[in-house]
């Protein structure tokens, strides 16, 4: 009596295991893929958020006066008279209600909170794998008896390794965009 | 003797892998979809984002300016697909989806005066995609007014 498989049968059976493998993993793969990016352009959008509401909340309730640089004090003031304006920059001070400085200033891919009781460092508001781009912040008054207000916007996006978020695959590529103007309350 | 699987039992084998492989495919064809779904929404959301504060931005700017943009009293309809200062074009965007990269979302802005004189605006923002033979929507609504 004869037992085992046929060569044919075996055959068959390879060729069969061979189309649906590679079905299966290109599935598997495009489901992954899809679940990356999902999951990074959700990261993005919350370190977004984050930091779109940190700054209009901070800006918003704390800001007394706006200065253009460091040390804060008069001779740095910007935005207090009429039709004041100021050019969009990386980084801009605020004095608050208690005379205690604050600012954020943008370098290289991070956006940094700087304040007097920071005492020589600074807290960034963005992770390592999340880049900010195009920073840009900016104050402008109409009248003297209206509140300032301050504008700014950024973009986010997720480090890909390469310069810029750039990368080979266009799918690949998440990036959101953010800006707002901000009227003072406490100025 | 030699010992072979009859016809019925190689067809209903077959018939029970066919329905499972089937099963499993649908199943992941859906949840392909409402992932491709759920990206869209997050950019549509953002984008709905951006288009309310860029009307808080118009407002901030100069409210007597603002509200001369509905003088209807019922609503006026603005397409802002692009945030130029001169608030994109008057009227629904229709079929023109030109907004993100690649370009698939339309962003409509309603906007309404209330009170005399105006003191409350009400702005609706909708951002709409096409999802195959659909159309989806994420709508934010804000109430800007004169004091605050």
């Amino acid at each position: 009596m004869k037992k085992g498989f046929t060569l044919i049968e075996t055959i068959v059976v390879i060729a069969v295991i061979g189309i649906t493998l590679p079905i299966l993993f290109a599935i598997i793969l495009t489901l992954m893929r899809q679940q990356l990016k999902i999951n990074r352009l959700s990261e993005i959008k919350r370190e977004g958020d984050y930091i779109s509401s940190a700054l209009e909340n901070t800006i918003r309730d704390r800001v007394f006066s706006i200065h253009s640089g460091l040390p804060v004090n008069d001779s740095t003031k910007i935005c207090e008279g009429a039709l004041s304006f100021s050019n969009p920059s990386t980084s801009l001070y605020f004095l608050d209600k208690n005379r205690n400085w604050f600012g954020y200033q943008f370098s290289g891919n991070t956006l940094a909170s700087e304040s007097a009781d920071l005492v020589n460092t600074s807290i960034s508001l963005n992770s390592s794998k999340i880049f900010v781009s195009n920073f840009s912040i900016s104050c402008s008054r109409n009248t003297v008896y209206s509140a300032q207000s301050i504008q700014f916007s950024f973009d986010v996006c997720y480090d890909t390794g390469l310069p810029d978020c750039a990368s080979t695959r266009p799918e690949e590529i998440t990036s959101l965009h953010y800006q707002s103007r901000i009227k003072l309350r406490n100025y | 003797m030699k010992k072979s699987f009859s016809l019925v039992e190689v067809l209903v084998f077959i018939t029970v892998l066919g329905l499972f492989f089937t099963a499993a495919m649908s199943v992941t064809t859906f949840n392909l979809q409402s992932m491709k779904i759920q990206e869209h929404k997050i950019l549509a959301t953002r984008f709905a984002e951006e288009g309310i504060e860029w009307v808080k931005d118009e407002k901030e700017t100069d409210w007597s300016i603002f509200i001369l943009h509905d003088t209807s009293g019922t609503g006026t309809t603005y397409c802002l697909n692009s945030l130029d200062d001169d608030w994109g074009t008057l009227g629904n965007c229709g079929e023109s989806y030109t907004l993100g990269s690649p370009a698939f979302f339309s962003r409509n802005l309603l906007i309404k005066n209330g009170g005399s004189p105006v003191d409350q605006v009400d702005a609706t923002i909708t951002v709409s995609w096409k999802e195959g033979a659909d159309i989806k929507n994420v709508q934010i609504k804000s109430v800007f007014k004169l004091l605050e």
